[in-house]
C-alpha cells in the first residue's frame, strides 16, 4: 500500500522507517493483496449496512432530526497483546481508586481531610451531589461503567485525557464495527489472533444484576427516548441484555418502590441503568422542569430500595479539574503508583499554575471544567490574540472553571479516503469501556476515534470524526500459525487473577477495603497466585471460576509472553482482567455525542 | 412475560401503519392506472378513495386541483398528508423504532429499508411513470414485513398487539372502500350499457383494491354484481381480507391477550365477540338493505374495539 507515515507524531502502523511494526504486518499483508479497487468496494457495502441497520445517531440542531450513519473506516487499529495488558492494568488501578475516591467523598471525605485534594476544588464541581451524600450504593460501587479517553503522544506513550463516569455512550459502535467487518472483511481476520468483543453485553448484564437490591431483580435501560443522539446504542443494550428499555413516563413510584406500567399491571423495578444525566433522572430531587425522570425516584434510592447505574453524583469524579488529581489518588488509596499517566494539567484554581496559564496562552489549550464535547475550549495555538484575550477575560474571572494543557499530537493511523483512493494518516484516539463490579472487565479494545478531516485533531463525530474497529491480539506479532504460542509457552494453568476482601463497617457509613491483588509473576507456564486471598473471596472465586478458566488460560499466556517481552524495569505484568469490571456512565443528554467525539481534544 | 403498555401501544400501531400502507398502495395503484382507460371527471373518479382518506379539502388547499398527478403525489410520497404511503411507512417506522430492542432486528431492518427507500420520494417518480413501481414497493415492503413477522417474531403478547392492530386496520379499511362505492345509484344498477360497463369496471377495481378479484371470480361465478361484491368483502368465511376473517382475527388476538390476565377487561372481549358474532349470522341483505347493522354500525363497532384496546392497555396505570 502506498502510505506516508510522516515524522512529526506517532505512526500507529509504521515505524519512522516506513515498515509496518509487526502487529500489523497480517493486515499490511492482506490490505496489499486485496487491492484499492476491492477495498473501496467492501468500504460502500459497510456504509450500506450501516444505514439500513439504522445504526446512526441524531445530529441536533438539523430541522430534520437527521440520523447519520457514523463514519467508518475499515483499516483496523491493532494493539499488540502487551500493550494491551499494560493499558488493561493501568485503567483498572484508575478505575479502582476512583471508585474509593467516591464512596471517601460521599461519606467521610477523608481525602480531603488530609488535604490531599482541596475539599472546595470538590465541593464547588457542578457534579457534586450532596441530595446522596452518605448514601452507600450496592457493594460500594459507584461507576459500573466507565469509558476512558486515552491518546499517544509523540513518542507512543498512552495518556488519559478524560475520565468519562457518568454515562459513557459508544460501545455500541465497538460491537457493530466488529460484526460489521467480520462481515464484510473475513479475510482480514484469518489467522490474526484477534481477541473477541461479544461478550459485553453478558457481562454487563451480569455486573447490573450483581447490584439489584433483590433477589433476581428487574433489570431496566433507561433512555431519554428515539430523539435521543445515542438511541441507536441504548436499544442494543436493551436488546442484547434482553431487558427492557424504558422511558421515564413508563415508570413511577409508589409505595417506596419503582415501577414500570405494563400491559399486565404495575411491576417492580430493582436496577436501573440510566442513560439519562444526574439532572433530568427525578424533577423532585433535580431539575424541577424534567420530563425524561421520575419523580421520586431519589428518594426511593436513597432507601436502598433500587440501584442506579452508574449512581448518582458520579460526575465530580470526571470534572477536568478533579481530573488533575487522579494519580494523587492512586497514591493516596491504592499505595502504588499510576500506570497510565495524565496529560499535564495546569488549574486555574491554583494562584501559580493560573499566573502560568495566563502568560502561555498561546502554546496551551484551555478547557472550560464542567463542559464537554468540546465546547468552551479555547485553543491556543490556533486562536487570534483577539480570541485569546477575550477568553482569558473569562479565566480571570471564574479561574476555578478553566483548565490548561500542552498540545499533544495525537498519533496517526493509516485511513481509507474514498475520495483520494488512497491511504493517508489520520488522527486518532481510543476509548476503551470498563465494567467495574466484583471483577472488572474490560472488553479488548475500545472505540478508535478518528478525525476524519485531513490535518484534523478532532476526532469528535460532530465534527467530522469517523471510527475504526480496534483489535487487541493474543500476541505481539506478526501473527503465528494457530497454536503457536501454546507450543512455544507450554500450557499455562489458569487460576484465580484477582482476590478481594471487602470488610463494612458501621451501617454502611464507612468502608475500609482491602483489596489484595495477585498478578502474574511467572514467565514461561509458570502462572502462581500470589497474595492472600480471604476465605469470602474464595467462594466468590469459585463461582466464577469456570467462567473465567478459559479466559484466565488466555490472558495468562498473554501476560506470559508480555512479560517475556518486556525489559526487566518495565511495569509489573497487568492482573488478568476480571471479568466483570463496573464503570461509570456518564450520561449527557444533550452533550452526548459529543462526549463521543474526543471531547477535548481539538487544538 | 411482561409488556410494557407504551410497547403494546407500539407494537398496535406498527402493524395498523403497516397495513394501512400496503391497502392505500394497492387502491392508488388500481385507482391511478384505472383512470387512463376512463372517461368522466377525474375528481368524480377519485372522490371515493379521496374521502377514505380524509377529504378533498387538504389536497386542494395544497395543490390547487384535483387532478390524477395531484392526487397521486397526495397518496403516495406526501408526508402533509398523515394518511399517505410515505407517511404511514414513517409512523410505523417511528414505532419500530420505539421497539428496537423489542422485535428482531430482520424486522426492523424491514421496515427501515421500506422508510429509506419509499419516504424521500418526490413528484420525479410521476415524471418517470414509477408510481406503479413505488407502489409495488410499498405493497411488497408490507408483506415482506409481516412474513418476517410471522416466521420470527415470538407468539407472546407483543405479537398479539401487532396482529390485533393489523387486522383492526384491514377491517376498518375493507368497511370504508364498501362504503365509499355502495351509494343506492350502485346497487340500483345502471341500465344504459356505457354506463354499466363503467360501473362493472369500478367495481372489478374495488376487489383488485383488495387483491380480492381472483378469489371472487373463483368463488363466485355470477359476474361483478355490487351486491355479491359486497357480500364478499364483508361475509366471506375464508377470504382473508374480508371484514369477517379480519374481525376473526382480531377477536382471536385479542383472546390471545386476555388470556396473559384472565378476566382483567372483559370488556374489550365483549365488543370483539359481538361483532364477529353479526358477521358470522348476517346476511348481506341484513346489512345493504335492513341495516341491521348497517355498514356505519360496523365500522364504529370496529372503532369503539380500538377505543377498548387503547383504555384497557395502554393508558391503564
Amino acid at each position: 500500500m502506498r502510505y506516508e507515515p510522516g515524522s512529526r507524531f506517532y505512526d500507529e502502523m509504521f515505524t519512522a522507517l516506513g515498515a509496518a511494526r509487526a502487529h500489523y504486518q497480517g493486515v499490511e499483508t492482506y490490505l496489499n493483496a486485496l487491492g484499492v479497487e476491492e477495498f473501496r468496494r467492501r468500504h460502500q457495502l459497510l456504509d450500506l449496512a450501516f444505514r439500513n441497520q439504522g445504526i446512526t445517531f441524531t445530529v441536533y440542531g438539523d430541522a430534520q432530526g437527521t440520523e447519520r450513519t457514523f463514519p467508518f473506516d475499515p483499516v483496523p487499529r491493532i494493539i499488540p497483546a502487551s500493550e494491551w495488558s499494560h493499558i488493561e492494568s493501568g485503567l483498572t488501578q484508575r478505575v479502582r481508586a476512583l471508585n474509593a475516591f467516591l464512596a471517601d467523598i460521599y461519606s467521610g471525605a477523608q481525602i480531603l481531610g488530609d488535604g490531599v485534594i482541596p475539599a472546595e476544588l470538590v465541593y464547588t464541581s457542578s457534579h457534586f451531589r450532596r441530595e446522596v451524600h452518605g448514601v452507600l450504593p450496592p457493594g460500594g460501587i459507584f461507576t459500573h461503567v466507565v469509558g476512558t479517553d486515552l491518546i499517544r503522544n509523540e513518542q507512543g506513550e498512552y495518556l488519559v485525557l478524560e475520565d468519562n463516569l457518568r454515562s459513557p455512550s459508544g460501545v455500541s459502535y465497538l460491537l457493530a464495527n466488529r460484526q460489521a467487518m467480520t462481515r464484510v472483511y473475513p479475510g482480514m481476520f484469518e489467522g490474526q489472533g484477534v481477541r473477541p468483543v461479544q461478550h459485553y453485553a453478558s457481562a454487563l448484564l451480569k455486573l447490573l444484576l450483581a447490584s439489584s437490591p433483590r433477589e433476581n431483580g428487574t433489570v431496566v435501560v433507561l433512555t431519554p427516548g428515539m430523539y435521543n443522539s445515542a438511541y441507536f446504542e441504548h436499544a442494543y443494550l436493551a436488546q442484547q441484555m434482553g431487558v427492557e428499555l424504558v422511558e421515564g413516563r413508563d415508570l413511577f413510584v409508589d409505595g417506596g418502590r419503582v415501577w414500570m406500567r405494563t400491559t399486565g399491571g404495575r411491576r417492580q423495578v430493582d436496577v436501573i441503568y440510566r442513560r439519562i444525566d444526574d439532572d433530568f433522572l427525578d424533577p423532585l430531587a433535580f431539575r424541577r422542569d424534567s420530563a425524561l425522570g421520575v419523580a421520586g425516584l431519589v428518594d426511593v434510592y436513597r432507601q436502598g430500595r433500587v440501584a442506579i447505574a452508574n449512581a448518582i453524583g458520579t460526575g465530580v469524579a470526571d470534572d477536568k479539574a478533579v481530573y488533575a488529581y487522579v494519580p494523587d489518588m492512586i497514591r493516596y488509596y491504592l499505595n502504588e503508583t499510576p500506570i497510565l499517566n495524565n496529560v499535564p494539567t495546569y488549574l486555574g484554581w491554583n494562584a501559580e499554575q493560573l499566573e502560568f496559564m495566563l502568560a502561555n496562552a498561546q502554546d496551551l489549550v484551555f478547557k472550560s471544567v464542567g463542559e464537554a464535547g468540546g465546547y468552551g475550549m479555547l485553543i491556543g495555538p490556533a486562536a487570534t490574540r483577539e480570541e485569546i484575550q477575550a477568553y482569558l477575560e473569562k479565566v480571570r474571572r471564574d479561574p476555578r472553571d478553566f483548565i490548561a494543557q500542552p498540545v499533544v499530537g495525537l498519533s496517526r493511523h493509516p485511513t481509507f479516503y474514498p475520495d483520494s483512493g488512497g491511504f493517508e494518516a489520520a488522527h486518532v484516539d481510543l476509548r476503551p469501556y470498563v465494567l467495574f463490579g466484583q471483577d472488572v472487565t474490560i472488553v479488548p479494545g475500545g472505540l478508535t476515534r478518528v478525525a476524519l478531516r485531513r490535518g484534523s485533531l478532532v476526532v469528535n463525530s460532530s465534527q467530522g470524526g469517523g471510527s475504526k474497529d480496534t483489535w487487541v491480539l493474543d500476541h505481539d506479532g506478526p501473527a503465528a500459525p494457530l497454536g503457536m504460542t501454546q507450543l512455544l509457552h507450554g500450557d499455562a494453568s489458569p487460576g484465580p487473577a484477582q482476590g478481594q476482601s471487602q470488610s463494612q463497617s458501621g451501617g454502611g457509613q464507612s468502608q475500609t477495603q482491602s483489596q489484595s491483588q495477585s498478578q502474574w509473576q511467572g514467565g514461561f507456564g509458570a502462572v502462581p497466585l500470589g497474595g492472600e486471598v480471604s476465605a469470602q473471596s474464595l467462594a466468590q472465586l469459585a463461582d466464577h471460576a469456570a467462567m473465567h478458566r478459559a479466559q484466565a488460560a488466555d490472558e495468562a499466556q498473554v501476560a506470559a509472553y508480555g512479560e517475556s517481552q518486556r525489559a526487566a524495569d518495565a511495569p509489573p505484568p497487568p492482573a488478568l482482567a476480571p471479568a466483570d469490571s463496573p464503570g461509570p456512565h456518564s450520561f449527557q443528554q444533550q452533550l452526548e455525542k459529543d462526549q463521543l467525539g474526543a471531547d477535548g481534544e481539538d487544538r | 412475560m411482561l409488556l410494557l403498555s407504551r410497547l403494546a401501544e407500539n407494537l398496535f400501531w406498527m402493524g395498523r401503519y403497516m397495513e394501512r400502507a400496503e391497502n392505500t398502495a394497492r387502491l392508488l395503484s388500481v385507482n391511478y392506472y384505472a383512470t387512463l382507460e376512463s372517461a368522466g371527471s377525474a375528481r368524480e373518479h377519485w372522490r371515493p378513495l379521496l374521502d377514505l382518506t380524509g377529504g378533498e379539502a387538504a389536497l386542494r388547499a395544497r395543490y390547487g386541483r384535483v387532478d390524477t398527478r395531484s392526487v397521486g403525489s397526495w397518496l403516495a410520497f406526501d408526508r402533509d398528508n398523515p394518511s399517505s404511503i410515505a407517511s404511514s411507512l414513517a409512523y410505523a417506522r417511528s414505532n419500530a423504532r420505539g421497539l428496537r430492542d423489542r422485535i428482531p432486528s430482520e424486522m426492523w431492518e424491514a421496515v427501515n429499508r421500506a422508510y429509506l427507500n419509499l419516504c424521500f420520494e418526490t413528484g420525479d417518480v410521476l415524471d418517470r411513470d414509477g408510481l406503479f413501481e413505488f407502489c409495488v414497493a410499498a405493497r411488497d415492503a408490507s408483506q415482506f414485513f409481516f412474513g418476517i413477522a410471522f416466521a420470527t417474531l415470538p407468539r407472546d403478547e407483543g405479537w398479539s398487539f401487532m396482529r390485533a392492530g393489523q387486522m383492526l386496520e384491514r377491517a376498518d379499511n375493507t368497511l370504508r372502500v364498501l362504503q365509499g362505492r355502495l351509494t343506492p345509484e350502485a346497487l340500483r344498477g345502471a341500465l344504459e350499457p356505457a354506463a354499466a360497463m363503467q360501473l362493472e369496471q369500478r367495481w372489478a377495481q374495488v376487489l383488485k383494491g383488495a387483491s380480492a378479484y381472483e378469489a371472487y371470480r373463483k368463488r363466485v361465478h355470477a359476474g361483478i354484481d355490487p351486491r355479491l361484491i359486497a357480500g364478499f368483502l364483508l361475509l366471506d368465511e375464508y377470504f382473508p381480507r374480508s371484514v369477517r376473517y379480519s374481525v376473526q382475527n382480531l377477536h382471536d388476538a385479542l383472546e390471545q391477550i386476555d388470556r396473559g390476565h384472565p378476566g382483567e377487561h372483559p370488556g374489550v372481549l365483549r365488543l370483539s365477540r359481538w361483532l364477529v358474532a353479526r358477521l358470522e349470522f348476517a346476511d348481506v341483505d341484513d346489512i345493504l338493505l335492513r341495516r341491521q347493522p348497517g355498514l356505519p354500525d360496523l365500522l364504529t363497532d370496529v372503532n369503539g374495539v380500538g377505543a377498548a384496546i387503547t383504555a384497557a392497555y395502554f393508558e391503564q396505570e
